[in-house]
């Protein structure tokens, strides 16, 4: 390394601590982070090394021959999916790095829980870190173990981004076969990268791995690719799981620390600065404007404040949708009733249409001969007026649950309309608040019908009513209508036989409309009752949900107000971070141009 | 005693075959040949999945062409004959034309002039009982997915009416997202479409699992966690690990090979042990009895898993057989376990599936619907065979449209109408070694529980078609299998 080199790093690591004060002034937790992370990195020796290639390749189990013990999860059943850390510290130790709701958290955590989260159980970790009293890593090695980076997946991207803060990349892949398409994909891109080492790992347990290596060899001279192979057998180094020589070179992972060391050293260095320099300068940049930003929104506070009474309003009238007094609870009361009353009428005009129909009917035949065929023709004009008025039902009731699942949006949208999203706001919490109402408003939408849908399941209960009036009520005719017949024998002998029978059938028939007439209502009765209480239910349900989230609203509005109200006292404070932020942007500028000049 | 679903549905198509229009004829005598094959079982997976190594040892011989030529990229089937035939064929059905070949140690094929592009599959005769019930169709693996290649996969097998495959084995690697996706996208297009038996197999399980005698333990465990993920699941009926170059040469094992093997487990342990660790020790290894090249060799056909299990077992056992070593071998590789998952979900099915095929080709035979006896016929025995009606229930259950029915018992029901076996036990999945009382119970609550199902008001008619045959299936097993003694 080069005085040169020296005197920038160093000044470097001054102007990333200086940029951390600052950013964590700012409120930038995460930015700080990155500036302190900026600084290591340039001031210490440590050579990061990404670990990446496809699943079950040996990741793991070269990572923990390299580091020498069993730190990456050896568990078969469970795929890393959290990159992980394994950096040198004298005192073992686990730390947990998690996305919380504006910044990111880091904690100590058992060996047991960085297990877990290796194997994907946190949903919020972002990073599992690892510090190793291990001889290979106190030399100046950091790992980082990468979750498989298939095809097309997001840990491919992932990988390459994490390659972009490496000093070298190792592609993992094994001797079972030659590298594949996504693999050579994958190399290429790692390649532009970052310095690439290709590992062919298994070397112990595939007999022609030799010829996989020269396969490989070529397919890297054909693509022209700046990139070394070289050939492990993980499993029987020392600190593997098999027996092995004394010397442990057989295993090839010395061979790989030995290159890792020395190949990322001098080229990288120049580089490694040029990218720190660029990376406190962006960090900071991003700083800058967020203040800036602030600065304009502080001045704002009267819309903060109607934001709040928006939100408040707007828990209001999701609460009110939750009331028997809502509009949707009201038209699902009336129109029920309204309905009932409909088709009761509906049925009733129908029938007694029949009753004049089969009295005129009557009047011709004799039902003691002709009966046969006028029992069907009751039956079925009977029957095809319990079906019209079902399919009528139905008709309706979809055409409420629709009407009551608008009147329920509408009242819905009117709650979210408190939220506009017409001015753009400066920080993490205001971008929360607008998401989540734009989110609850896109899953309405989505949803609205879906929810319609199953309230119309409340319909299924309509479905069966053509087989409950078609059986308890149409069997009674018969019994009705016979016992009419029955007694005309008797009175026969007096009057006229057959008007005898016509007036008795003529009765039975009236009897027998009045049946159905009754089990009709009193189906659909039960049916609107069902149909009414799931949609009640299922509605409320949604409000609930709706006042939740207004609720959650609400207090995201109140503090983001309180900020406000806390920044502003801090007012000068943000404008003398954005002059602070501007002196030390243009040391670093100055500086870097310097040595850029320097080495021209 | 009445005669079974399936003969009658053979005998009505026999009749039917001796009334029928010259028109209608071919096709139905297609459709009673078809009755007598063996169940076709298609296996499919990436390139290099070790498709071929795992149908070597399912025919128990070396028959597959592991060379990358253009043979692999035709589909090839497998079948029983009375000697080693290999044919061009360019339809299914037709006899096809035959091709010169060479059987070495493995079976070159000259496909001469013949433009791979105009041949539909190769038919490959060996004189095996491993054939006797089951066709393999080796598919052409494919290098990644593209919605190319699953349409490809799925154009062969749904072409013919119905669907010419019965079962499917699908190649699976340690949860890669890539099969999962390729699974998915076939499933979606064959789904509802027959209810074909699928089944995954956890292929090259000892080498992917490090080749350590507990690989294939791993193996297991891994295949255990793949069997109750949710997404396979719904996709395989099964998940079962296979070290597929183990299987392979144990079924080939040779004597010369056997004698080597002993030849090294009998040498001092501790330089065995330490030889066994990697392929280049092994073949380095200082033992004079053996050279560097039969050890190379033994590692090309074992694997270094096959090897140190072989060594294992003749370290503990030094006069152990070649036929005990090799079923020793057959054993660990995980093979028998396949076929018996593939007898549970292909096998015993396969004559249901065969008359399902026929009867509704059938239903639309002029032949058939000219004659009312043989109409009223077809009718009884649709409305007669249970088995049949299970076989519709599961397809309706696989296409997963059968509402009020979530995923969980949407599986059971799949187990109860026996997609995943028909014994009782399969249906019930009853614990290992539950008695018959228990049995019972369990069928009795599943019997209770569908039936609540299928009499409720607010059920779909779908869903109460779909809860009565599980009621159907309960009865039946209640009434025979685990009838009161």
């Amino acid at each position: 390394m080069t005085s040169e080199q020296d005197r920038w790093a160093r000044a470097i690591g001054q102007w990333s601590r200086s940029a951390a004060e600052l950013l964590d002034r700012c409120r930038r937790a995460d930015l700080a982070q990155l500036g302190r992370s900026l600084g290591r990195r340039v001031e210490s020796d440590v050579v990061r090394v990404l670990v990446a290639g496809d699943f079950k390749q040996g990741k793991s189990t070269l990572v923990n021959a390299l580091v020498g013990d069993d730190v990456c999860s050896r568990d078969v059943t469970v795929p890393t999916s959290v990159p992980t850390v394994c950096a040198y510290a004298p005192e073992a130790a686990n730390r947990l790095i998690e996305r919380r709701e504006r910044s990111i958290r880091r904690r100590d955590v058992t060996q047991l829980e960085a297990r877990a989260a290796q194997g994907g159980t946190w949903p919020d970790a972002l990073t599992v870190e690892l510090e190793i009293p291990s001889r290979v890593l106190r030399a100046g090695l950091e790992l980082v173990d990468c979750p498989p980076a298939s095809n097309r997946s997001a840990a491919r991207a992932a990988t390459l981004e994490a390659a972009r803060s490496a000093d070298v990349a190792l592609l993992v892949s094994d001797a079972a076969q030659a590298l594949t398409e996504p693999e050579v994909g994958l190399l290429t891109e790692l390649c532009d990268t970052v310095t690439t080492l290709l590992v062919v790992t298994k070397c112990d347990l595939v007999p022609h791995w030799r010829a996989v290596v020269r396969e490989n060899q070529a397919a890297l001279e054909r693509l022209q690719l700046p990139c070394e192979l070289v050939s492990v057998a993980a499993r029987i180094h020392p600190a593997g799981p098999g027996p092995h020589d004394p010397s442990a070179a057989a295993s090839g992972v010395d061979d790989l620390v030995a290159r890792l060391r020395e190949g990322a050293h001098a080229a990288r260095r120049e580089a490694l600065l040029t990218e720190a320099t660029d990376g406190l300068v962006r960090a900071l940049g991003e700083g800058r404007s967020g203040q800036q930003r602030d600065l304009e929104a502080f001045g704002d506070r009267e819309r903060l404040r109607d934001r709040v009474q928006q939100a408040e309003a707007g828990l209001h009238r999701c609460e009110a949708l939750r009331s028997p007094a809502a509009t949707w609870q009201r038209l699902l009361d009336a129109r029920c009733d309204e309905i009932a009353m409909e088709l009761h009428d509906r049925a009733e005009d129908r029938l007694r249409e029949i009753v004049a129909l089969a009295t005129s009917t009557l009047e011709e035949i004799d039902p003691g001969k002709d009966w046969d065929t006028f029992e069907p023709w009751l039956r079925d004009v009977s029957g095809g007026v319990a079906n019209d008025v079902i399919s009528a039902a139905e008709r309706r009731v979809a055409l409420l649950a629709r009407e009551v699942t608008q009147a329920f949006a509408d009242t819905q949208a009117h709650a979210l309309t408190g939220f506009d999203r017409a001015t753009p706001q400066s920080d993490a919490p205001y971008v929360t608040l607008e998401s989540s109402v734009e989110g609850r408003v896109a899953r309405f939408v989505r949803e609205g019908f879906a929810t319609l849908g199953s309230t119309s399941g409340g319909l299924l209960a309509f479905a069966t009513l053509g087989g409950v009036i078609s059986a308890a009520v149409l069997a009674p005719l018969t019994v009705i209508i016979g016992a009419g017949l029955g007694g005309t024998a008797v009175i026969a002998e007096r009057r006229t036989e057959r008007v005898v029978r016509q007036q008795r059938a003529t009765e039975a028939v009236e009897r027998y409309v009045a049946t159905v007439q009754d089990d009709v209502d009193e189906t659909l009765a039960a049916g609107l009752a069902d149909f009414r209480t799931r949609a009640r239910d299922q509605l409320i349900a949604r409000a609930d949900d709706l006042v939740r989230a207004a609720r959650h609203d609400l207090t995201v509005a109140q503090t983001a107000l309180e900020d406000a109200e806390a920044a502003r006292e801090r007012l000068a404070e943000t404008e003398r971070n954005i002059a602070e932020i501007d002196d030390l942007l243009e040391r670093i500028r100055r500086p870097a141009d310097a040595a850029g000049g320097e080495s021209r | 005693m009445t005669t079974s679903p399936v003969e009658g549905t053979r005998s009505l198509l026999r009749e039917t075959l001796a009334r029928a229009d010259p028109a209608e004829r071919d096709a139905l005598t297609a459709l009673d040949e078809l009755f007598d094959e063996p169940a076709r079982i298609a296996i499919a997976g990436m390139v290099k999945a070790g498709k071929s190594t795992l149908l070597n040892a399912l025919v128990g011989e070396r028959v597959a062409p592991t060379d990358a030529g253009e043979c692999t990229r035709i589909p090839t089937w497998y079948r029983r004959g009375r000697h080693y035939e290999v044919r061009a064929v360019d339809r299914v059905g037709s006899p096809g034309s035959p091709l010169s070949f060479a059987r070495g140690e493995e079976l070159v094929v000259d496909l001469a002039s013949r433009d791979p592009a105009s041949v539909d599959h190769l038919l490959v005769a060996c004189p095996t009982n491993r054939l006797s019930n089951q066709t393999l169709i080796d598919l052409p693996g494919h290098a990644s997915l593209s919605p190319d290649v699953a349409r490809r996969a799925q154009d062969f097998l749904m072409d013919d009416e119905g669907s010419p495959v019965d079962g499917v084995v699908y190649l699976l690697r340690h949860r890669h997202p890539a099969d999962l996706e390729f699974l998915e996208a076939f499933h979606s297009r064959v789904a509802g479409r027959g209810a074909v038996g699928a089944l995954g197999v956890l292929s090259r399980a000892d080498e992917v699992f490090g080749g350590d005698l507990s690989a294939m333990d791993d193996a297991r465990r891994v295949s255990g966690v793949l069997r109750g993920d949710r997404r396979i699941r719904g996709l395989c009926q099964d998940v079962v690990p296979v070290a597929g170059l183990v299987a392979e040469s144990a079924a080939t094992l040779r004597n010369d090979e056997v004698e080597a093997l002993r030849a090294i487990a009998g040498a001092d342990p501790g330089l065995v042990a330490f030889g066994v660790s990697s392929v280049d020790r092994f073949r380095d290894l200082d033992h004079a009895e053996t050279t560097p090249e039969t050890r190379m060799r033994l590692l090309e056909r074992f694997g270094l898993f096959g090897v140190r299990a072989a060594i294992d077992v003749l370290g503990r056992d030094p006069t152990r057989t070649g036929d005990a070593l090799s079923s020793d071998l057959l054993a660990v590789s995980g093979i028998g376990e396949l076929r018996a998952a593939l007898d549970r979900i292909v096998l015993q099915r396969v004559h249901e599936l065969r008359a399902r095929v026929v009867l509704r080709r059938l239903a639309s035979s002029p032949s058939l619907l000219g004659d009312r006896a043989a109409a009223g016929e077809l009718e009884r025995i649709q409305a007669n065979a249970h088995g049949l009606r299970e076989l519709e229930v599961a397809e309706l259950l696989r296409r997963g449209s059968v509402p009020g029915i979530g995923p969980d018992d949407n599986a059971e029901l799949q187990r109860l109408v026996g997609v995943y076996g028909v014994a009782v036990r399969d249906r019930l999945a009853a614990p290992p070694g539950a008695g018959r009382d228990e049995l019972r119970s369990l069928a009795g609550a599943q019997h209770g529980r569908w039936q609540r199902v299928a009499e409720s008001p607010l059920a779909a008619p779908v869903t109460v078609q779909v809860a009565s045959t599980a009621v159907r299936t309960c009865e039946a097993m209640l009434m025979s299998d685990l009838a009161p003694a």
